[in-house]
């Protein structure tokens, strides 16, 4: 294990994955990062993306909306909103998600990070659909 | 003595009733079991999440720019208090558990002169303080239409009481709802969500993390993002932990409930033979009685 870091997904339903792997490809707020083993400790959020967790010549990707990210001492801990393995990615639970991010839109209230935010979900929706 | 006809009736009636409340504690069995894991799946969330911000807690050190939600607005006059119940019945003490643990908490802040503001969740608790502190409470949110309670039902909670908070119309927000310890077990817990209450970790495991982390926003910035989901979060754990607590509650219940029909039926059954040999008897007697004196 000692070329590895410890991923674990938790969603407020349950504890999604949980697996030594060497990289993770996570889509922050500021901009995608993949984080290897030593990486500074961390915490920042995701934005609507792709998670990829890489392992040798495996490659598993989620998907999620949005979450908080905690790396530590090679401990990588994702705490997601929602979280869509990759047989999930024509669900409805998407569809409804993005129609959610539509509606907060059209909303003309909202603040400039949001509408970011929100537009960042329809696209990746889409781009998973596609 | 009641009459044979009376005592049948009543055996049959207890019977039916303890044909229910044992269905209902083999459904309250059920229930329990994914209730309870679910509140257990739940946990390494709020867990994770609380030692985030309990470590972000520690590397703000100007307080006067933190973010109201962590250490609140610094004064004390108005409480809001959510009382988290259920809205079905036979149950045990459950909801009065709850409401008066919450009780004991009005009446505090009442005797202190402060102002108290109630959100009841459920129709339970509703049912039960309504008729003492009804000029109190604010809002009532109903849990009819879901079967299981969802994220967003806490969410929308939370939205709620984040409104109320930027309104400055409380300062402080406790939140009351039944601990689920075990089937025989549930303790009725008090917690303050608003401002955050965060237990300590020990000194030297918070130094060591401290000092290197690297923070994308800053750490104000995450603060101010993840206390409203903390928040959302430890009402979601609280419903989660009621729900297994309001099913454990519920068989242990339906379990003595049954066992006490069990007992009445073979108290009846008794006195029913009894009175049955002794009508016999007595017909005997006047038969017998009967015929000596022809």
């Amino acid at each position: 294990m000692a070329d590895n870091i410890h991923l674990e997904i938790v969603t407020p339903k349950q504890v999604a994955y949980s697996k030594a792997v060497d990289s993770v490809v996570i889509s922050g707020i500021e901009g995608d990062m993949e984080i290897f083993k030593d990486h500074i400790s961390l915490i920042t959020f995701l934005k609507a993306g792709k998670i990829i967790a890489k392992a040798g010549s495996n490659a598993d990707t989620f998907f999620s909306t949005g979450g908080t990210v905690e790396f530590s001492n090679n401990k990588l801990s994702i705490l997601l909103d929602n979280f869509f393995n990759s047989s999930e990615f024509q669900s409805e639970e998407l569809t409804k998600l993005k129609q959610n991010a539509e509606k907060k839109l059209s909303n003309k209230e909202i603040s400039d990070e949001e509408i970011y935010l929100n537009n960042q979900i329809i696209d990746q929706i889409n781009n998973l659909k596609a | 003595m009641a009459s044979l006809k009376f005592l049948r009736n009543r055996i049959s009636s207890v019977k039916s009733t303890q044909k229910i409340t044992k269905a209902m504690k083999m459904v309250a069995a059920a229930k329990l079991r994914k209730a309870q894991q679910n509140a257990e799946n739940a946990r390494p969330y709020s867990e994770k999440l609380n030692s985030i911000i309990s470590n972000l807690k520690n590397s703000v050190t100007d307080m006067d720019s933190a973010p109201k939600l962590l250490v609140g607005n610094q004064k004390n006059e108005t409480h809001l208090c959510v009382v988290l119940s259920s809205d079905r019945g036979l149950c045990g003490g459950f909801n009065t558990n709850i409401c008066r643990k919450a009780k004991i908490y009005f009446e505090k802040i009442l005797n202190e002169k402060k102002i108290l503001k109630i959100i009841v969740v459920g129709g339970k608790a509703n049912d039960q303080l309504k008729r003492k502190y009804n000029q109190y409470i604010i809002d009532r949110i109903t849990l009819k239409d879901e079967k299981v309670v969802s994220f967003g039902k806490a969410q929308e909670i939370t939205d709620k009481i984040l409104n109320l908070f930027t309104r400055s119309e409380f300062d402080i927000c406790t939140l009351f709802y039944n601990q689920f310890k075990s089937v025989i077990s549930q303790i009725p817990q008090a917690q303050q969500l608003i401002p955050v209450s965060i237990e300590q970790k020990s000194n030297q495991q918070t130094l060591a993390n401290n000092s290197e982390y690297e923070y994308e926003p800053d750490e104000n910035d995450i603060l101010e993002n993840l206390l409203p989901k903390n928040i959302a979060t430890q009402i979601y754990a609280a419903f989660l932990e009621n729900q297994a607590s309001e099913q454990g509650s519920r068989m242990t219940a339906m379990d003595n409930a049954t066992r006490n029909a069990g007992d009445l039926i073979a108290k009846l059954t008794i006195n029913y033979n009894r009175t049955r040999q002794a009508v016999i008897t007595k017909e005997l007697i006047e038969i017998i009685s009967g015929a000596e004196s022809l």
